[in-house]
């Protein structure tokens, strides 16, 4: 599993930060935010995308493919597969390997720079790259030019769920039998001027700029917005037998995808949440997975007043009196909101609470909002075996994505 | 105009965006198979040296260029070009 975050880059220092309920918000650092109305993220600011591939290779791509690059490296050495020797280590033919990358924006930062140049130069002077590392689907090209993965190649663009969607595409090619490995996850770079006056034109974003760590609070009665983040988070998803066959470490078993839409607003999400419930409700069909087995659900918990109200009114629509006894936690409290790469990253965090049975707290969470009554696990993370667990990504456009795990306990 | 200071110009501008030690390229080194220029690296190497020079290199002009030699003569052959222009 490859994550890079604002809370570290790597399986290891994630991990830590997230058990130690560490916040990795700060000042935006990247550009001057002076006079927008939300002034910080989780920013990846001691990234070197030199660390993980040659300067050619890092001039032509966006940012958000450097993230995904480097993620799908990391993820590949974790799961034991070096580079140049993935495909053979693994025993998988190079047209059985599969990459599907989800991206919510793509490449904001190479939009407006190429923009400006237009502007300012003339439609001569843009860049030959503009399109390609514009488009969100480069980072599943690259991933599959890089590591000669030949199978399958994808990318979902579903806002905020695009993450969980591409692992849940990755999981359905793999179990169809079309491949034997696929890396799947997200990656996003869009702390950008454009991009973070457009969600503060929404009313997104927090304003609460002089306590950046305390400004992502999932679930609590001041929270005012989420925290705008990059980075990406990969896996490496493979076949029961193929892992067990080369005697790769399982962190956990991928179990079941549920989908569904709001089919409601643009942006808010159904106050009834008649469609977060439905995928809940679908990622626990299709994993055989009864309610009472679940004992963790990492939650979209983005910090925002609608989301985190509607989403608790979901999980009591699934689980009814069961809800009030399920841990629900939301890692955005310390690592922010990476839009298309959150679900990814809260799929490796989602994992590692079941590999190591400690459950990520929810930070900032000191007066819970009266609508948000469930065990959110406040402040500090918690030793729990848990066997089952879901995690959660909803997207502007009304697209609902949930993931079902189970504890890997051996063959 | 310079040879050699074109020459070291477009050295430069190679070095930077391919990633490349400059003293690994000469005039002879081969754009395609010494360099691994693509057609997306050429048109950007085009846009910069026009912005440089102050020239226009055409579609059509690099269909000619093999080797770094060969860049560096299209340059020298549009710069008197447009000094005659001027005058």
């Amino acid at each position: 599993m490859g994550p890079v975050t604002s809370l570290g880059t790597g399986i290891t220092n994630f991990w830590n930060a997230i058990k130690e309920g560490r916040s990795g918000i700060a000042p935006i650092s990247s550009f001057d935010p002076e006079g927008l109305p939300s002034r910080i993220a989780g920013e990846v600011s001691d990234f070197d995308p030199l660390a993980f591939m040659d300067a050619k290779t890092a001039q032509r791509l966006d940012r958000f493919c450097q993230f995904a690059v480097a993620a799908a490296r990391l993820a590949l050495d974790d799961a034991g597969l070096p580079e140049g020797e993935e495909l053979e280590a693994a025993g998988v033919e190079e047209g059985r390997a599969a990459v599907v990358v989800g991206s919510g924006i793509g490449g904001m930062s190479t939009l407006e720079g190429q923009h400006r140049v237009m502007l300012e130069r003339g439609h001569s002077r843009v860049s030959p790259f503009t399109i390609p590392m514009i488009i969100p689907n480069m980072a599943a090209g690259v991933l599959g030019m890089v590591h000669g993965f030949r199978g399958p190649n994808l990318c979902t663009v579903t806002a905020c769920a695009a993450g969980a969607h591409a692992l849940g595409t990755g999981f359905q090619l793999v179990a169809w039998g079309l491949a034997d490995l696929c890396l799947a996850g997200g990656a996003e770079a869009s702390v950008t001027p454009l991009s973070v006056a457009g969600f503060c034109s929404m009313r997104a974003l927090s304003t609460r700029n002089h306590d950046p760590e305390g400004a992502s609070r999932p679930f609590d009665a001041e929270r005012d917005g989420f925290v705008i983040a990059e980075g990406a988070g990969l896996l490496v998803l493979e076949s029961l037998e193929g892992a067990l066959r080369r005697g790769a470490r399982i962190y956990a078993e991928l179990a079941g995808f549920g989908m569904s839409c709001d089919a409601y607003h643009m942006t808010a999400p159904d106050p009834e949440s008649r469609g977060a419930a439905l995928c809940m409700e679908e990622a626990l069909r299709s994993a055989g997975m009864r309610p009472e087995e679940v004992g963790y659900i990492n939650a979209h918990g983005t910090s925002t007043p609608y989301n985190d109200r509607a989403e608790t009114l979901a999980v009591k629509k699934v689980f009814g009196e069961l809800a009030y006894r399920i841990p629900v936690s939301s890692t955005k409290s310390m690592t922010g909101h990476l839009l298309g790469a959150a679900g990814g990253v809260e799929a490796i965090a989602t994992a590692m609470a079941l590999h190591e049975g400690v459950l990520p707290p929810t930070i900032n969470l000191e007066h819970p909002d009266p609508e948000c009554d469930l065990d959110y696990v406040p402040g500090k993370s918690r030793e729990a075996k848990v066997r089952a667990a879901l995690s959660n990504s909803f997207g502007f456009g009304g697209h609902n994505a949930c993931l079902a795990f189970r504890a890997w306990e051996g063959a | 105009m310079d040879e050699q200071a074109v020459f070291e110009k477009v050295r430069e501008i190679l070095a930077e965006r391919l990633g490349k030690g400059a003293e690994g390229i000469t005039r002879e080194s081969r754009l395609n198979e010494d360099l691994e220029v693509d057609s997306l690296d050429l048109v950007d190497l085009s846009m910069t040296l026009e912005d440089e020079y102050g020239i226009d290199i055409l579609e059509g002009d690099a269909a000619d260029i093999v080797t770094v030699g060969d860049v560096v003569k299209l340059v020298l052959d549009r710069v008197p070009e447009r000094e005659g222009e001027a005058r």
